[in-house]
């Protein structure tokens, strides 16, 4: 493609070329890799149609004499696309010439990182999948863990919401934990990564690498249950002049879309409410003993029936109210479309016995949330120096990270749906909050303080800020002792120090609530402020360190061609520490710098309840110590370069508390062999250009904190004590002697393939994944003391494939590859030690609410059962469950007396196939590329009206427009009628029947990239070395789904928003 | 190179050296292996963790209270199903705090008696602490397992002592389950850890949380009332009241503080709050119209301790011995005197009873007002038992009075609640002085099914 473009013009500049001459002129030039710049050694440069030639140096360069005339030359490279170039002899600047990095033949070049090695992927028997820079730099964003989504079979991003937010829960081939420490483990630069991952700037990184089986991952032991994924950073080249680059981009997204979620009308809701308020709902909550507010229209009501509103204002009241709607004002004032702006900039080069990489990377992204921000600033340097003709080389890498945020978006947790937040003219309109306006009003008649709460007048006034500088070194010393050993020690050293602060300003609602809460008013009138006024200061500050060190033998010797060892063995001792602090200040004046001090030991009196209270006392102090010391050793035997042997032993220890000396420390091995069979003579098939077979088997496990054999308790101080005034235990953990690791047994096997001439490459592999001993928390009978405990209570075993294929179905010119892969997990409870509670098992995986599943033997732990559904009641519209085989809608008698048998079973709550297909295609300097998406084969219970909160007056879900309302209706809806009362025994059934069950199964087209790219050899002209223009786009939409009436069943009630990228990218 | 393969040859060394107490550190600051007698100090005064509290199933169920409307249709079925005495409480597989609270007491205690097994006091001094703690342990293991026979077993009837009644816990340990005991061994275990708590604890304590002589004292006399065993509760009672019997008088309650009663008033013997509940603050939980019915005019009761509700012809309590909003679950001395009395009253021993009766509503009457009673035989009875309801009223004790005089024709009653439109009718037998056990122990422990 790039080819013919400097063919053109090339050709454009001869023709206003050099008078002809016969003798030989000197043509020079440079040979560069496309990906990373550096120069490329040893290129061979070969005059096409004759055997003539030469071979690029050092630095890459070439330089050849030829007659005047037209040429055609052929650099090829392994690894690399060959590349022709025609020239016309003369030429008047030195050639550039960019050669492409060959993924076709990755496979037999392609170098995956396990963190302790770097090893060619084709001579070991592990699960390795690598995801290259051109990769890496496809999509656009913040976060480097991005990068991985959609791109690496086995992995999948978890939607469910349940424990982290969108893009932060990632599984590699299923989930190996129930509890905390669920994710993988993220390896930079050799060692463990103990920053949040946000910190990575993706600009840095050159490759990653994901670990999936036993062989691959095992050599991180204890820590490996959930997967490694391994992230290398850019290295500067030796011998390299300075190179320059530079990326920028800008990204948009969607503004939050506040209609996304189905909700029921406005008129509906004031007709709801008039209804509750008429049946006398409220009458309790309009003088409640707390003086809890009640909603506009509500107390509009009450005010017309005292006679205080007449009826005319009454109804104009609601009609104003009808036409309000707060999510218009939310959309105009409160949220905006986000905008991430990145740039990144690095220096790199090299001389013979020194390189250095530096970098600098800014982003600044404003969130859809108004006021709210983030920034990160960080600065890289990695150098590596050579000594003694390479014996020694010595790495130094540094780096300094600065990520800041603020947030200055007010609480808009009880907005009535019809609120208005901004008036005509701009200004911000109180809404009811805490307490009603009649107490309110009373107080402040009294003297105290302005009590509305103006959200819009809110925004910025209670910044929170945060701020986070870590420093990470790197130091690493390899030094080949004697043939093939070699000694080599890793250390990082790594400072954390996060500083938050909010100021709560003196105008806020919040320190205005406060404050008026602590006010009493004597009888003659006198105001008595128990809590200063002024602002409220909360500060805290979290400090952490690690100290890492790693010291390895490594072997590496081949014997008389046919034998090859790789081996290494060592020890890691890692020690990482975290203290923490938190306070905070009352009457605080942010000019001078000083509080108020404040006396917690007194009780005063609070003024909407007349309870007695303390002041909070928000001090707190916290240290953290985690360690390990490991043992490892690996070794990688190949025999005739066709039979591998690979094996692998850790043992780790750790300070875990409350256990037995003997639970502290866990041996885990690995072994896998493989066989590529290409290398065999009588595998002679011209089409076949590689074939592997391979297979392993081993353990990784998991560190768990909870597995104290002694009762482990946590100190609280007196100030948490109110009764006693002394320190107290809170137990945490009861004593469980009997407490194991978790282990995680792999089995793996796979073949890897090239095949005509390396058009088509790809692998398939098998693997059971078994977890052995989990930990869980699960309910436990209550006269034990405990109603939930957490033990080794469960086995699981997950069979799965992963196929990954990639085809070049053009070249030339036009360029057309498509790469997919395909993944089916299907994970089994095997082991559960109790009988799961019914109630537990149907409710789960109803919206997002956060639930712990009951594992239920044989089926999968996130499954999707429901109460069979037998529609709905003719006469009353009421849904209809069954009892004993018959429709009832005896609610109490079905959520007790069903069993699990009798429940539906739909099956899996998570994909258990998913995939991505993705087209790229290139024309001259042009690159498009797509990426489609699918998740198959699992089910969701879709979001439907929760009457107990209708009844209660909460703002519902839309489908109570399509409710059953006549008799008839039951032909047209499943949507049961509404009760008018609370029935939570109604909703539980409602909500989790069989008639709100879809199937989650979807095809998103994910994103689309357009690049296109110019270089020296295209314009030698150009002041720049190459240069190329790009723009992204993400979560563009779903392209099918099988539930048809949900907007995306990954997303139901919270959009993804769509993002639009633009950028550059310059080598200078 | 040399140097390299010495250096790294020495770290592993240190490393391997240092490795026992490199792996010793705490994993966080705050986290504690109990195993001081400060440790189990501190266990035993986790109030935050319920080990002076008490479920509020008892009030609920007993004739100190009615409900207005609006409450009842935001109580949870469990309540709503124990305030109308129905036969099947449980609709669901929700927890029931009443029966989590009392064995989260219990297990509190059973790790402090656990870990007391394993210390070696090095001293004459941390041997009487030690057993000191032990008698503490003994006396909450002893509550919850009282509290929980008031409310899951059958009223105790000494000619059916044989009945299962509830689990016994007398160890931490997770991995033993235990089924049901009869209420002839569950007393059995409540009189033996109170016995030994009395012998081993100092008669009083400066933290009116922690449990003394005084408060195992007081508790026994309550145990022995539930038995029916008079003549030992005329003795503990009396023993309780060597220790403290002074009484507030109603006449010179300061006024002004938010409370009427300040927190640890001089008659309170052991701290216990109620749970506080969705019932706790709501304006339409009311004193029983009948109760407050029975204060005359001259009783200071009557103003002290309520005030007017909202709702016309009712009154709200308004005081409370917690000297918060929390209804008082504990022990006081107005409680132990009457049992004295009643006791006093049944074995024979009139004059006292009389003066106890005569002593506690002095301090209730206007100054000056009371004329001390003169009565005798089944007239004393009446009067104090009367006195009973009157005073100890909203502390859980009616609903054992009611479960132990119920036996006794003579003071038998039905209790009805018409406030709904269905009816509820309770005789003196019912069920509903039964709450069954929670489904999800039914469940869940191996033991039982």
């Amino acid at each position: 493609m790039k080819k013919s473009l400097l063919m053109m013009i090339l050709w454009v500049l001869c023709a206003h070329g050099y008078a002809m001459q016969q003798d030989l002129l000197p043509i020079r030039g440079k040979v560069l890799s496309e990906t990373n710049n550096t120069t490329l050694l040893g290129v061979n440069i070969l005059l096409k149609g004759t055997s003539k030639g030469v071979v690029s140096g050092n630095d890459g360069s070439f330089a050849l004499s030829l007659e005047k005339g037209t040429y055609t030359l052929v650099f090829s490279y392994i690894g690399y696309v060959s590349k022709e170039l025609t020239i016309h002899v003369p030429i008047l600047n030195p050639l550039e010439i960019f050669l492409q990095e060959d993924e076709v033949s990755l496979a037999s070049v392609e170098v995956v990182s396990t963190g302790f090695q770097e090893l060619s992927a084709e001579r070991s028997a592990g699960s390795f999948v690598q995801v290259d820079n051109k990769l890496v730099n496809r999509r656009v964003g913040t976060n480097i863990l991005d990068r991985l989504e959609d791109v690496t079979p086995g992995l999948i991003f978890n939607r469910d919401g349940t424990d982290r937010g969108p893009g932060q829960n990632i599984s590699i081939r299923g989930k190996s934990t129930f509890l905390y420490n669920n994710q993988p483990l993220i390896v930079v630069d050799n060692l463990a990564y103990d920053g949040p991952i946000e910190n990575i700037n993706p600009n840095d990184v050159e490759s990653i690498t994901v670990l999936r089986d036993a062989t691959a991952a095992s050599i991180w032991g204890a820590r490996a249950g959930n997967g490694v994924i391994v992230i290398k950073t850019k290295r500067g080249n030796f011998e390299t002049p300075l190179q320059v680059r530079l990326n920028s981009n800008v990204t948009i997204g969607e503004a939050w879309d506040q209609y996304y979620a189905p909700k029921m009308s406005i008129q509906d809701f004031l007709d709801v409410e008039e209804r509750l308020y008429s049946s006398g709902f409220y009458s309790n909550r309009y003088n409640s003993y707390d003086k809890q507010a009640i909603s506009p229209w509500v107390e509009d009501q009450f005010s017309n029936t005292n006679g205080k509103l007449s009826d005319e204002e009454l109804s104009q009241r609601k009609s104003l109210y009808q036409n309000q709607d707060v999510r218009g004002d939310l959309q105009d004032y409160f949220y905006r479309p986000s905008v991430n702006q990145q740039y990144a900039l690095d220096l790199s080069g090299g001389s013979e016995g020194y390189s250095y990489l530096f970098s600098v990377g800014y982003d600044h992204n404003e969130d859809t949330e108004v006021t709210r921000s983030r920034t990160r600033f960080t600065l890289n340097g990695q150098q590596n120096w050579k000594f003694f003709a390479d014996k020694l080389k010595l790495n130094l890498g540094t780096y300094l990270i600065q990520n800041s945020s603020k947030d200055g978006f007010p609480n808009l947790n009880s907005l009535n749906p019809y609120d208005r937040l901004v008036g005509n003219s701009a200004e911000a309109l109180p809404i009811f909050q805490n307490f009603n306006e009649r107490f309110k009003q009373q107080a402040v008649n009294r003297g105290a303080l302005d009590w509305a709460y103006r959200p819009y007048e809110e925004i910025g006034l209670s910044p929170l800020h945060n701020t986070q500088n870590e420093i990470r070194l790197n130091l690493g010393l390899d030094y080949k002792i004697w043939k093939g050993l070699g000694a080599q020690l890793n250390y990082q050293y790594w400072n954390s120090s996060l500083h938050q602060e909010q100021i709560y300003s003196e105008s806020s609602y919040f320190v205005r609530n406060q404050v008026n809460l602590f006010t009493e008013f004597g009888t003659a009138g006198e105001v008595q402020r128990n809590m200063p006024e002024g602002a409220i200061y909360d500060y805290g500050t979290t400090n952490q360190q690690s100290h890492n060190l790693r010291g390895q033998l490594n072997f590496n010797q081949k014997w008389n061609t046919a034998h090859e060892l790789i081996a290494l063995a060592g020890f890691e001792v890692k020690d990482l520490q975290s203290n923490s602090n938190s306070s905070r200040a009352y009457g605080y004046d942010p000019d001078t710098g000083i509080p108020t001090s404040i006396n917690y030991q007194v009780l005063y009196r609070q003024l909407n309840t007349g309870f007695e209270s303390y002041i909070d006392y928000a001090d707190s102090f916290n240290g953290n110590i985690d360690r390990f010391l490991s043992y490892f050793a690996n070794a990688g035997y190949t025999f005739k370069s066709k039979y591998l042997l690979n094996a692998s032993i850790r043992s780790d220890a750790s300070n875990l508390y409350g256990v037995e000396a003997n639970l502290k420390r866990v041996p885990l091995w690995s072994a896998g062999i493989g066989w590529i069979a290409s290398e065999e003579s009588w595998m002679d098939a011209p089409w076949l250009d590689y074939l592997k077979l391979k297979a392993s088997y081993g353990f990784n496990g998991n560190t768990n904190p909870a597995a104290t054999a002694y009762t482990t308790a946590i100190l609280f101080g007196a100030s948490f004590n109110p009764w006693v005034n002394q320190p107290w235990l809170s137990v945490l953990n009861p004593p469980n002697p009997q407490a194991r690791w978790e282990k995680i047994k792999i089995i793996n096997a796979g073949v890897e393939f090239e095949l005509f001439s390396s058009r088509l490459r790809g692998s398939v592999e098998g693997y059971r994944k078994e977890g052995l001993d989990l930990f869980g928390e699960q309910p436990y009978f209550p006269s034990s003391g405990n109603n939930r405990v957490t033990k080794n209570y469960a086995n699981t075993r997950t069979y799965g494939t992963d196929v990954e294929l990639t085809s070049h179905i053009l070249e030339g010119e036009f360029s057309w590859t498509i790469s997919g892969f395909y993944s089916y997990m299907q994970e089994k409870v095997t082991r559960y030690d109790q009988d799961p509670l019914v109630r537990n098992v149907a409710s789960y995986g109803g919206g997002g609410v956060f639930a712990i599943p009951s594992p239920i033997v044989g089926k999968p732990l996130q499954y999707l059962f429901s109460y069979p559904f037998a529609g709905l009641d003719p006469q009353s519209g009421a849904p209809l469950g069954y009892l004993d085989g018959e429709p009832s809608t005896n609610y109490s008698a079905i959520l007790s007396q069903t069993e699990i048998e009798d429940l539906e079973y739909h099956g899996s709550a998570i994909p258990t196939h998913f995939g991505a297909l993705r087209n790229q295609v290139g024309w001259r300097g042009w690159e498009l590329s797509m990426n489609i998406s699918y998740r198959l084969g699992y089910y969701f219970k879709r979001e439907t009206i929760d009457y107990s909160s209708l009844n209660r007056g909460g703002f519902q879900h839309a489908d109570y427009a399509i409710r059953w309302q006549n008799p008839g209706d039951e032909k047209f809806t499943s949507i049961g009628a509404d009760p008018l009362v609370v029935n939570n025994n109604r909703t539980s059934f409602e909500l989790h029947h069989s008639g709100q069950v879809r199937k989650g199964d979807h095809i998103r087209l994910q994103d689309i990239q357009l690049a296109y790219s110019f270089d020296k050899s295209n314009y030698p002209g150009l002041p720049f070395r190459r240069v190329q223009l790009y723009s992204y786009l993400n979560n563009l939409g779903i392209l099918w789904k099988s539930a048809k009436d949900v907007r995306d069943p990954d997303f139901r009630n919270t959009q993804i928003p769509r993002t639009y990228s633009f950028g550059l990218r310059v080598d200078f | 190179m040399d140097k390299l393969v010495k250096l790294l040859l020495v770290l592993v060394a240190i490393s391997l050296t240092g490795c026992e107490d490199f792996l010793d550190a705490k994993p966080q600051k705050s986290l504690v292996i109990p195993n001081s007698l400060d440790d189990f100090q501190a266990i035993l005064d986790a109030e935050p963790r319920y080990l002076n509290s008490a479920g509020s199933l008892a009030l609920l169920g007993s004739d100190d209270m009615v409900l207005g409307p609006s409450l009842l249709t935001i109580m949870s079925p469990e309540e709503r199903a124990v305030y109308f005495w129905e036969k099947e409480v449980y609709s669901q597989n929700d927890l029931v705090i009443d029966w989590t609270l009392n064995y989260q007491m219990i297990y509190y205690a059973n790790l402090v008696l656990d870990g007391l097994k394993d210390f070696k006091p090095r001293n004459e001094t941390e041997r009487l602490r030690a057993l000191e703690l032990q008698g503490a342990a003994m006396f909450s293991r002893a509550f919850g397992h009282f509290s929980l026979m008031q409310v899951f077993a059958a009223p105790y009837d000494p000619e059916q002592t044989s009945l299962a009644a509830i689990p016994i816990r007398t160890s931490a340990d997770l991995n033993l389950a235990t089924g049901l005991s009869n209420t002839a061994e569950v007393y059995e275990l409540i009189i033996s850890d109170l016995d030994f708590a009395s012998a081993n604890l100092p008669d009083k304590q400066e933290i009116l949380t922690r449990a003394s002589k005084w408060s195992a004292e007081a508790l026994l006399s309550r145990v022995y009332l539930v038995m029916q065993k008079y003549d030992e509760v005329f003795e503990h009672a009396g023993i309780a009241l060597s220790i403290g019997n002074q009484l507030m008088n109603f006449n010179t309650l300061s006024s002004g503080n938010s409370y009427t009663f300040p927190r640890f008033n001089t008659e309170i013997i052991h701290q216990v709050n109620v749970v506080s509940t969705r019932i706790t603050f709501n304006k339409e939980q009311f004193v029983h119209p009948a109760l407050y019915d029975l204060y005359d005019s001259l009783d200071l009761r009557k103003t002290v301790l309520f005030d007017t509700a909202r709702t016309a012809g009712y009154v709200n309590l308004v005081s409370r011995y917690s000297g918060d909003f929390y209804d008082f679950g504990g022990l006081a001395v107005d409680e132990v005197l009457l049992n004295r009395a009643e006791a006093a009253a049944r074995i024979g021993e009139e004059d006292i009873a009389l003066q106890d009766v005569n002593r506690l509503l002095s301090n209730r009457y206007i100054k000056n007002s009371f004329e001390e009673l003169e009565l005798s035989g089944s007239e004393l009875m009446k009067r104090i038992l009367a006195e009973r309801r009157k005073e100890l009223l909203f502390r859980g004790i009616r609903w054992m009075d009611l479960r132990r005089l119920n036996q006794d024709p003579v003071y038998a009653i039905t209790l009805n609640r018409s406030y709904n439109e269905s009816d509820a009718t309770l005789l003196p037998k019912g069920s509903g002085y039964t709450i069954p056990i929670p489904p999800n122990e039914i469940s869940l422990n191996p033991k039982l099914d």
